[in-house]
This record gives structure tokens, C-alpha cells and sequence, in this order.
């Protein structure tokens, strides 16, 4: 069934459900979240009936396709003079993502229902067009239509943090917050944008033919010099997606003074989308330069989650402090990627679903914990896991998946990335392996800070009020299904990770 | 050669002719409403009059009718319509006599046209001196402001000795190569005289476009001018100069030197333009240190050259000239001629949102076009520039421009974010009324907006048309 119109509409929809947002706001605060809330379940569906109708069976039993297979094409021409055309493409990797991006923007509007009461509309535009552009992002190939899509999730995002962000007491602004994290994408961003030049230039060179199209762009002949900067210019915007030390600098602001909403986006969403470009561009355009350069890159990893693990348990703002495990838990994302292993991939998919979703519960959480006592300093909280049972448990659940329990979605992302990275890089997986013991050790420690102890003040806490229960509920149960029973996933990401291992090459062994 | 073929030359007829007309008619008597009404009809019949296929270089030794010409004049004589509907809300306070400001204007059009088509001194000298000349009395135009005048002063005396050298420059290549067309001075070889003329052919032009450091005059004139006038300054007086460099520099034999200090005037010039506009709490001068950087960006593939340098240049030039007209017409919208000074501090920005939220929602894209964030004619402007680099291999100016461009995000996004940040008083009230100036000012904006996100989003037109100009 040739369902190709779907993939647009996948983008489309949130777009156009942004703009009937913010100009329902005039009859009344509810319209805009109840119009947000029901265009991302109508996307979700959207998505969960095409996971249903995509044929996930042939990619399992036939041998890796040469060239990325795609369960739909969408393809229309756009500036014929460079060779640019729409070209979006839904393959298994895809359908995860998507789902996940969806998912977590339902929550995001179910968790900014009371938080969020200054023009409502706007607010919920922003949200709307910044999850569209990551959507199309999961679904572009051909590379200018990504990189028009990697900046537009910018814009929006610098207004949710810029607009609606939390002051830091003491520290700087929101609008620094936002300004440096759209400055270190851009950024970024350019020099990626010169990448990809470069390549359609040397494509043209070498076949005479100008094209953006990733898949004709895929075995272009290029020097190793240049494969390797080319490779570079690409890594560098996704290492300061991901984020991967040293491009690490932008997170810890914006993470804590972005709106709960905001933090949720960017933690659960935006990271992924590093990741994503990593796996589809960086290591498929470039193999021989990825091969050359993973060691560096799974070391970069392995500092992370140490770096990432220890500035955490110095934190004393919560969110800064989940912030800085965001870190930890994708320096895992980046040592799996890079070595070249299928059960490596596999985990590095896990990891990505299960980190967006206990991560983005985290900030739910405290974004529900500064509803309450209007601070996010550690000394202010205490013992509330007695003055508010049901929040304590939420907040215990998801405290033990940051940690990696077995059982829960983050177990196996990690697990089966240490697993798979111990075949090429034995070392650095050891070190890595400590990550779980930092995740343990500041997991707990945060939970006892915040449950367990003194109180640090007898004022009565509203516990979790019926919309937070179910969506926490919910978020629960899609970590336990993930912990419990990861083959459905890993079989709609198959046939998207054994292409991309085979294109890859010979990276890390 | 046959009369028909003087319909080539028909843009700058019609605007001549206007001129003309528009003289007469303010001679008879004064009435504002006509005079606005009869100067956007002669810059609408002028751009229906660059629909037609490109003359003949045997029409006149002084013009030549090639892309960059057709398309700069249709540009320029576009900027003009615009800058007559801003400046229609803009003069109607004052009470002195305005009609002058648009015979001013037109005089200005057709140098700048004569200029973008220029391939002989004559040609170059007319078109100069006209499109000066207007602009002086242009700037100094509200009489009860004296940064006006001090504005007009400094751009007269420093014009002068512009023009000065630009002359000097212009007779050393007389004597080296014995012709005054500029395809004779590209042929002549450059050592000795030519040399020194060309290089102060360059300084001269330099001056005009901003570039440092010939840059000094920009931001006082810019400022002290009133905010239509400041666009006229900012898109006409430049890209008019940015054609004909790009013409005497194409047909240039690749020099090592020349390229080596073209480089690095560009470089320097994106540097200071992105760095002063950073220390900036003014609006207008704001703007007037991002419109030299954005020369410095123009300026890399005009230096660089090769096949995709002519489209690059043209595209840049006409996202440019809207992106600049559409800021500096929200500027225009918020103030008035009367006044003594116009809006332009950040005060009057705050919570703009509120007060005024159209003008808003076209300052923002705008802004957004300036530094290049995808979907606006500024993002494919600077992939244009990007795409002309690296096919050249330039890496150090790529670099520069990159660079540039970050930094030039940082004073971009704080004008826009504080234009929706609540003043100290709070959510401020709706102004702003629906009146005949505001919408003639309003059906600029709206047009300058669309062209914005056309030109983004659907660039093929755009690019099919300077193709084919």
C-alpha cells in the first residue's frame, strides 16, 4: 500500500496544529493545550498505524540491502538547479524515533497544563513547530531538506526557553540560557552546512551531477584528507547535539532553565536527534574517516559518562543534576555508535527510547516538585517521601531506570552497549562499565535527598493530582514493556541498523 | 541600431521621465496624497518595464543590459516603490513641504539604475553623482533635526573625497589604457598606473559599499538620517555600487595581490560589522553595523569569482534589499518624521509584541533573514555565499564567514527576544491604529515579508529569474 502521503502529513500536522493554537487562544486557555494534546495523539496514531501496516518480517529475513531501504518514499521536486528535491523516507529507525517524539510531546503538554498560563497559543506553537522540524529531521534524506530542518528546531526552542524559561538565583538569565544554546548549534550547524557542501560539490565533480539526494550521495568518491574533514564538520554538529564533551557547555543551562515542557523536549527529544545523524550521515557518508576516527570518538564517550557521572553528584539544583546525567547516559549513546557492532547499534536504540522516556519523566517530576515548593535546590526538599507517597514512588521508579535496573528499558540500552563495545574497545568499555556504578551512586543519592531524611519544611505538598498519575503511569509502563520486552523494537530497527553497519564499513574493528 | 531597441533603456526612461513630471506637478501645487500616489505609479509602471528580453550592448557604449544590470534596476526601482509607501506614513506629520522628498527619490532610482548598468566612466560618474547628490538632501530632509544635518555633513564631505579618488582613479586608467570603458581598463595589464587607478577605483567604490576600512561614515549617517531614507541608504546606494563591482571585477584577470586584499578586507570587514554591532544599544546603528557585514559576506563571492559567483551575488543582493527594507520599514512604522529623533533605542522595541504586533511578526522574520535561520531568503542568500566558497576552496574566508555569522546571532536574538519581553509596568496595550498611512506603509511590510518567505521557501522562481534576466 503505497502510503507515502503519510510522511509529510507526519510533519504537517503539528505544524498546522501550532498556528490553530495560537489562534484559538482568544476563546480560551484550554483550547490551545486541549488542540496541542489531541494533534500529537492523532500524529502518534498516526505513526503506531504505519508501524502496523510496514513490513518489519522481509527486513529480518533477507541479508543486509546494500543501500538504505525505506518502507515509504516521499519525493517532490524543490530547486532543480542544485538538485534539491522533499525527499523524506520512513525506515524502522525511523518509527521508533517518531514515536518517541510524539509520545514525549503529549506528555510535554499534559505536564505544562497549569504550569504554563502566559500566552498559552504562542507557547504551545513554539512547542508544536519545534517537534515537526525533529520529525522531519527523522524523516529527511536528502541533505539540504535536513539541514533546514536541523535549524528549524532551534528558533522555537530559543522562544520556549527564552520566553517561558525559569530564572537561575544568582546565576545568569534565560535568555543566556537560550542565547548560548542557539549559538552553539548554529554554530555548529554552519560548519556542518559547509560539510555538506563540500560533499555535493565533490559528488558534482567526481559524477557531474549536482544532487542533495543522501542515498546518490552515499558512495561518492572522496579523498581520505577530505573524507575525514568532511567527517569532522559532520560530527561536530552532532557532538553538540548529543552532547558530547567538550560541546557539552550549552546542556546544563538550558536543561535547568528551560520550562518543564522545554526540558522535556530537549532531554527526551532533541538529544536523540544527534544520535540519529550520527547513525544515518556521519558514519554512512564517511566510513573509512568514522573507522579512523572511532577510537576518539568512543573515547569522547567514555569521558562523558565519567565527566557527565561526577559533575552530577555535585549538583544542587535538580534539574541541573539530571541535566548532567543527560550527559552521562548519551556518552553510552556515543561509545555504542562507534563501535561497529550490531549488538552494539542495538543498544545505542534502547538507550535512545529509554533514555528519552525515563529522563523525560525526571523532568516532569521536577517540573511538578517547583510547582509545589517553587525551588529546585536540593536543600529545600526532604522527606518527601512521606508528605507525598505518590510522587515519591514516580520519583523512585524512574530514579532506579536512570540507574540501569534490570527490568527497565535503561538496563538493556546499557547493557547490551557494554556488551557489544567489549568486542572492540575492551578498555573503554570497562571504564564505561563504572558508568553504572556513578549512576548508582548519584541516582540513590539524589533520591534519598529528596525522599528520604528531615523534612525540610512541615507546609503540606499537593501529591500527584490524576493527569500526572496517568501520565507517569503510562511513561512507567512503556519503560517496564521496554525492559521486560525489547525484541518487538529491536526487530522494527533491524533491517535500518544492518544497513547502516554494512555502509559503515569497517568503524571500530 | 533600430528606436525599437531604445525600449530597453525603458526602466530608466519611465523613471527620468517621472522625474521630470513629478517637478512639474509639485510646481502646479502641492498636494502630498498625489504626489505619494504619482511616484509609486511611475515606479510600478518602471518595474512592469524590466519584463522584457535584455537589449543589445549596441544600444549605447555607456550601458550594458547583462544580469547583473536588468536585475538590479528591477531591484532597485522595487526599493524605490517601497520606500515611497514608508515614506508616505513617515512625512505626512511634518509641516514643512514634503513633496520634494520623492522627486528626491526617484533622482536617486535612476543614478542608482545608471550605476548598477554602467560599463564606461560616464556612465558610472552620472549615475554616482546623481544617486549622491539626491541622497544628500535626502538625509538632511527633516529640517528641525540637527543629527540630520550632521548626518549629511559628514556623508557630503566624506563622499567628496570619495568621489575624489574615485575620479583620480578613473583618469590614471584613462592614461594607462587610453579608453574610458571599463572592459579596456579589465584588458589593460595591472602594473604602474593602472594599478594605482584601479586601486583607487576600488577605495572609491569601497567607500560607497561600507567596507573597511572605508566603513567610518556608515553608522553616524545611518543613524542621524531619517529611517525611510536610512533604507534607501542601506539597499539602493549598495546594491547599485555591488553591480558594478561585480561587473569591473569579473572581467578582471585573477591577480594573487588583488585577491589577497580583497580577502582580507572582507574578512576584516564581516569581523568589525558582527563585533561594534555586538557593543550596540541602538537599533538603527544596529542595523547599520549588520548592513556592513552583511557587504563583507557580499563581497566573498565577488572577490572569488567562478560560475556560481554572478547567481550568488544577484540572490544575496535581492534577499538583502527586502530583509533591509522590511527592518528599517518597521523602524519607519514606529516613527515619525515630526519627531526629532526616530524610534530607535530598545526601549521603544520592548514588548513591541503587545503594542504593536503586526509590525512585530514582519521585524522578527526580518531579523531572523539577517542572520541567516533557514526558511528566509537570508538562509538560501548565505548558502548561496557558502556554496560560491567552497566551490573555490576558500576555507579561510568560509571561516570568516561562519564565524560572522555566529556572532552575528547573539545581537539578533536579543533585539528580537526583547522586542516580546514585557516591559517593567507590564503586558503593555494594543496601539496603533488601522489608518490610510498606516496601511500604505503596511502593504510595503506585508509585500517585503512575503518576499522574505517566498524567496525562502520557494527560491526556484527567484533563481530561474536572475538566470534568464
Amino acid at each position: 500500500m503505497d502510503l507515502s502521503w503519510a510522511l509529510p502529513t507526519l510533519v504537517l500536522l503539528p505544524l498546522a496544529g501550532g498556528v490553530a493554537c495560537w489562534w484559538t487562544e482568544r476563546l480560551g486557555l484550554q483550547w490551545p493545550r486541549w488542540i496541542a494534546a489531541l494533534t500529537f495523539a492523532l500524529d502518534l496514531l498516526l505513526l503506531l498505524w504505519l508501524w502496523a501496516q510496514a513490513d518489519i518480517a522481509a527486513g529480518l529475513l533477507s541479508a543486509p540491502a546494500a543501500s538504505p531501504q525505506f518502507f515509504w518514499e516521499f519525493q517532490r521536486e524543490w530547486i532543480p538547479r542544485f538538485g534539491i528535491s522533499l525527499h523524506l523516507g520512513l525506515d524502522g529507525l525511523a518509527i521508533l524515533l517518531i514515536a518517541l517524539t510524539t509520545i514525549l510531546g503529549l506528555v510535554a503538554v499534559l505536564c505544562s497544563w497549569r504550569e504554563i498560563d502566559r500566552h498559552v497559543g504562542f507557547f504551545h506553537m513554539n512547542l508544536l513547530w519545534n517537534l515537526a522540524g525533529v520529525i522531519g529531521v527523522f524523516l529527511a534524506l536528502d541533505l539540504f531538506l535536513f539541514f533546514l530542518l536541523w535549524e528549524w528546531m532551534l528558533v522555537p526552542m530559543y522562544f520556549l526557553i527564552a520566553l517561558w524559561g525559569h530564572e537561575n538565583p544568582g546565576g545568569r538569565g534565560r535568555v543566556y540560557a537560550a542565547t548560548k544554546f542557539f549559538l552553539f548549534t548554529q554554530a555548529s550547524g554552519l560548519i556542518m552546512l559547509v560539510a555538506i557542501l563540500a560533499l555535493v560539490f565533490l559528488h558534482h565533480e567526481s559524477a557531474g551531477v549536482w544532487t542533495f539526494n543522501y542515498l546518490d550521495l552515499l558512495h561518492t568518491d572522496i579523498s581520505a584528507t577530505a573524507q575525514y574533514w568532511l567527517m569532522l564538520g559532520f560530527f561536530v554538529a552532532f557532538a553538540v547535539k548529543l552532547p558530547a564533551l567538550p560541546f557539552h557547555p550549552w546542556l546544563p543551562d538550558a536543561h535547568s532553565q528551560a520550562p518543564t515542557a522545554g526540558s522535556v523536549d530537549l532531554a527526551g527529544v532533541l538529544l536523540k536527534t544527534g544520535a540519529f545523524g550520527l547513525l544515518r550521515f556521519a558514519i554512512t557518508l564517511f566510513p573509512d574517516a568514522s573507522a579512523a576516527f572511532a577510537d576518539t570518538a568512543m573515547l569522547l564517550g567514555v569521558v562523558g559518562i565519567v565527566y557527565g557521572a561526577s559533575l552530577a553528584l555535585a549538583q544542587t539544583d535538580i534539574k541541573r543534576f539530571v541535566a548532567y546525567t543527560s550527559i552521562s547516559h548519551m556518552g553510552f549513546v556515543l561509545l555504542g555508535i562507534y563501535s561497529g557492532q550490531m549488538l552494539a547499534l542495538q543498544g545505542v536504540v534502547i538507550q535512545l527510547l529509554a533514555h528519552g522516556i525515563s529522563t523525560g519523566a525526571l523532568f516532569v517530576l521536577c517540573g511538578e516538585l517547583y510547582e509545589r515548593i517553587h525551588s529546585r535546590e536540593f536543600a529545600a526538599m526532604g522527606g518527601l517521601g512521606q508528605r507525598a507517597p505518590r510522587y515519591a514512588t514516580a520519583l523512585m521508579f524512574f530514579g532506579l531506570a536512570s540507574l540501569g535496573l534490570p527490568g527497565l528499558g535503561n538496563f538493556i540500552g546499557e547493557i547490551l552497549i557494554l556488551f557489544g563495545a567489549f568486542k572492540t574497545a575492551p578498555v573503554l568499555t570497562i571504564l564505561a562499565a563504572s558508568g553504572l556504578i556513578f549512576g548508582a551512586v548519584y541516582s540513590l543519592l539524589m533520591l534519598q535527598k529528596v525522599l528520604h531524611g528531615p523534612a525540610s519544611s512541615d507546609a503540606p505538598i499537593e501529591d500527584l493530582v490524576p493527569r500526572e498519575s496517568a501520565m507517569l503511569l503510562a511513561l512507567m509502563g512503556l519503560l517496564l514493556a521496554m525492559g521486560l520486552y525489547p525484541q518487538p523494537l529491536l526487530d522494527t530497527a533491524h533491517a535500518s541498523l544492518a544497513t547502516i553497519l554494512l555502509l559503515a564499513g569497517g568503524v571500530g574493528s | 541600431m533600430k528606436p525599437i531597441e531604445l525600449l530597453s533603456l525603458a526602466p530608466l526612461l519611465i523613471v527620468a521621465a517621472g522625474a521630470v513630471l513629478l517637478m512639474l506637478l509639485i510646481a502646479f501645487g502641492r498636494h502630498h496624497q498625489a504626489t505619494a500616489q504619482l511616484c509609486s505609479l511611475i515606479f510600478a509602471a518602471a518595474l512592469l518595464a524590466c519584463w522584457q528580453a535584455p537589449g543589445s550592448d549596441s544600444i549605447t557604449p555607456l550601458l550594458s543590459f547583462d544580469a547583473a544590470a536588468r536585475s538590479v534596476q528591477a531591484l532597485v526601482i522595487l526599493a524605490g516603490l517601497a520606500v515611497t509607501l514608508l515614506l508616505y506614513g513617515y512625512l505626512q506629520e511634518l509641516t514643512e513641504p514634503v513633496e520634494e522628498m520623492y522627486l528626491l527619490l526617484l533622482l536617486a532610482v535612476l543614478g542608482a539604475g545608471v550605476l548598477a548598468g554602467a560599463r564606461h566612466a560616464a556612465a558610472l560618474l552620472l549615475g554616482l553623482e546623481i544617486m549622491t547628490v539626491a541622497l544628500f538632501a535626502m538625509i538632511a530632509y527633516p529640517r528641525g533635526r540637527t543629527q540630520a544635518l550632521e548626518a549629511t555633513v559628514k556623508y557630503l564631505v566624506l563622499s567628496a573625497a570619495a568621489s575624489a579618488t574615485l575620479l583620480f582613479g578613473i583618469a590614471l586608467l584613462y592614461a594607462a589604457s587610453g579608453s574610458l570603458l571599463l572592459s579596456d581598463w579589465q584588458a589593460t595589464p595591472g602594473d604602474g598606473l593602472a594599478l594605482l587607478g584601479g586601486a583607487m577605483l576600488l577605495a572609491g567604490l569601497g567607500f560607497k559599499l561600507s567596507l573597511v576600512p572605508f566603513h567610518l561614515w556608515t553608522v553616524d549617517v545611518y543613524h542621524g538620517a531619517p529611517a525611510p531614507v536610512t533604507a534607501v541608504l542601506a539597499t539602493i546606494s549598495k546594491a547599485s555600487v555591488a553591480a558594478l563591482l561585480l561587473r569591473y571585477l569579473s572581467g578582471l584577470e585573477p591577480a594573487a595581490a588583488l585577491q589577497a586584499a580583497l580577502s582580507l578586507i572582507a574578512a576584516a570587514t564581516i569581523l568589525f560589522g558582527n563585533l561594534l554591532a555586538l557593543l550596540s544599544q541602538n537599533v538603527k546603528r544596529l542595523l547599520a553595523y549588520s548592513s556592513i557585514a552583511h557587504l563583507g559576506y557580499l563581497l566573498v563571492p565577488i572577490l572569488l569569482g567562478g560560475p556560481l559567483a554572478t547567481e550568488a551575488v544577484l540572490f544575496y543582493l535581492a534577499a538583502y534589499t527586502v530583509t533591509t527594507l522590511g527592518a528599517f520599514g518597521v523602524v519607519s512604522g514606529i516613527s515619525s518624521g515630526q519627531a526629532m529623533r526616530d524610534a530607535d533605542s530598545f526601549a521603544a522595541y520592548r514588548g513591541l509584541f503587545w503594542r504593536r504586533p503586526y509590525l512585530t511578526s514582519v521585524m522578527t522574520p526580518m531579523l531572523l533573514s539577517l542572520a541567516g535561520v533557514p526558511l528566509t531568503a537570508g538562509f538560501l542568500a548565505k548558502f548561496y555565499v557558502l556554496a560560491a566558497a567552497v566551490e573555490q576552496q576558500a576555507w579561510g574566508l568560509i571561516t570568516m564567514v561562519i564565524l560572522g555569522s555566529a556572532i552575528g546571532l547573539y545581537y539578533y536574538l536579543r533585539l528580537t527576544i526583547v522586542m516580546f519581553q514585557s516591559p517593567a509596568g507590564g503586558r503593555p496595550a494594543r496601539e496603533g491604529r488601522l489608518s490610510e498611512t498606516s496601511i500604505t506603509a503596511g502593504v510595503a511590510l506585508a509585500t517585503m515579508f512575503l518576499l522574505v518567505f517566498w524567496w525562502g521557501i520557494w527560491p526556484q522562481d527567484l533563481i530561474a529569474w536572475l538566470a534568464a534576466a
